[in-house]
């Protein structure tokens, strides 16, 4: 942060006896787009998005080994009972969303741990000390004050490993289905048999590959948006006026992980349902009805 | 490519990053959602049980209960008729244990009226006995002469001819 006090503007009334000074918009350092390596394991970089996700694992661990030494009881206690109502609640949300119990039963391991992973990173990524503790190092060719923590999903590698994973499991999952022929007749006919169907597997198969761009790019965007947000707030600001902007954050980070995880469950279903989706759609149409009425 | 050097993909960060993922997965899968899921399927299922248990002893007592009814009433019906025939039996019996008993009762007023009768007249003999003799006593004092066992009987007749009717 540089101190040039020549540069500061501000509001002064002439008439009032105070004014508000403002810091130069050019001292605010917003954090790079592409997160900074902390420490190298050989040729592999330990960047900061990484070591919040190790944290964010490591607290997930521990849940789980916690939940699984107290053992599942039978009448649960508060943690137990917790945990059943976060796993209950996600499984009959998605449930809703998709309408059939076995399909969510086998896309819900996918979808839920998308929400939990991605949600806790984001919420973790507000926690006090992420982003302002910071060690010397070398970022993109300048010597500077990197952050050890930064918010695991204001990197695009960690979204676009998720995006991946939910790409290519709706594949393998539409592939599980419905057989590899029929799913690839999704994007695949033959043009002189029905051109227009041709021509739609085409954009069907682009749209296919930019869901990956899609989902990455909407998760990195929101959570480093959010990041930039808070620096700008509390380099402003510092007292106060961040908490509603934590508010948000807290906010964000929850819509943005239920967004991932239920367009995630959206095209596993899609990708499930025949081309067409008439015979099987209609049958678990009138099969599922009044749960998707109910839901 | 320049934009990917900005954005700072690494191939080997995103592997990483797909193995967290996969890693978190697998423990999630095995530690939380697989557990808690079995869980609330039993719990689901023993719910239903027991409501359908629930509704089958519902069931069951409802056709307890019309049983009872029914049984009730067939025993009221039949408590009812047998309750009738009971009083009519004592009606008839009361009547026959009364007229045993006014035939009894008869008899016994006949036999006594005729053992009074009988005490009555012995007592009126022996009465006239001793009104014959203490009449002829006196009269053997007066007259001081005695009366022959014809005289006595003949003054005797005399006295009873003479007596009213009722002392006879």
């Amino acid at each position: 942060m540089r101190n040039d006090t020549n540069n500061y503007h501000g509001i002064c009334i002439p008439n009032f006896k105070f004014s508000i000074i403002l810091p130069p918009m050019e001292a605010i350092e917003t954090p790079p787009l592409a997160s900074e390596t902390i420490a190298h394991i050989g040729s592999f970089e330990v960047r900061n998005t990484l070591i919040m996700a190790w944290l964010a694992m490591l607290v997930i661990f521990a849940v789980a080994f916690f939940a699984r030494r107290t053992r599942y009881k039978e009448v649960p206690g508060r943690f137990q009972a917790f945990l059943e109502l976060i796993v209950e609640g996600l499984f009959n949300f998605f449930q809703s969303v998709i309408g059939d119990k076995k399909q969510t039963r086998t896309f819900f391991p996918l979808i839920a741990t998308i929400f939990l992973f991605l949600m806790l990173a984001n919420w973790m990524g507000i926690l006090p000390g992420v982003g302002s503790i910071t060690i010397e190092g070398e970022h993109a060719g300048h010597i500077m004050n990197l952050p050890i923590f930064r918010s695991m999903n204001a990197d695009v590698n960690m979204t676009l490993a998720i995006a991946l994973i939910s790409v290519i499991s709706t594949q393998l999952f539409g592939i599980a289905a419905l057989g590899v022929l029929p799913y690839a007749g999704k994007f695949f006919v033959a043009p002189w048999r029905d051109p227009i169907g041709s021509f739609v597997g085409i954009l069907e198969l682009i749209a296919e590959m930019a869901k990956i761009i899609s989902f990455s790019f909407r998760l990195f965007g929101n959570i480093f948006a959010g990041e930039v947000l808070l620096v700008v707030i509390g380099f402003l600001m510092p007292y106060v006026a961040p908490i509603p902007f934590l508010g948000l954050e807290l906010f964000v980070g929850f819509i943005q992980a239920l967004v991932f995880a239920l367009l995630t469950a959206v095209f596993l279903k899609m990708a499930a349902t025949a081309h067409g989706g008439h015979e099987h759609g209609h049958e678990e149409e009138q099969e599922h009805g009044g749960e998707m009425v109910q839901a | 490519m320049e934009l990917l050097v900005k954005l700072g993909i690494n191939w080997q960060l995103l592997i990483a990053q797909i193995v967290n993922f996969l890693i978190v997965l697998g423990v999630l899968g095995y530690f939380l959602y697989k557990p808690i899921l079995a869980l609330l399927d039993a719990r689901t299922e023993r719910i239903r049980k027991a409501m359908e248990d629930a509704k089958h002893i519902e069931n069951q007592m409802k056709e307890m209960e019309q049983l009872r009814f029914e049984e009730m009433k067939k025993i009221d019906a039949e408590s009812g008729a047998y309750f009738e025939r009971m009083r009519k039996q004592a009606e008839t019996m009361q009547e026959e244990i009364l007229k045993g008993a006014k035939k009894e009762a008869d008899s016994i007023l006949q036999s006594a009226s005729r053992r009074i009768e009988d005490e009555r007249r012995s007592m009126m003999e022996e009465v006239l006995k001793t009104v014959n003799k203490v009449v002829i006593a006196m009269t053997e004092k007066l007259l001081e002469r005695e009366f022959t066992s014809a005289d006595q009987e003949r003054i005797a007749k005399q006295l009873v001819a003479e007596l009213p009717k009722t002392m006879r």
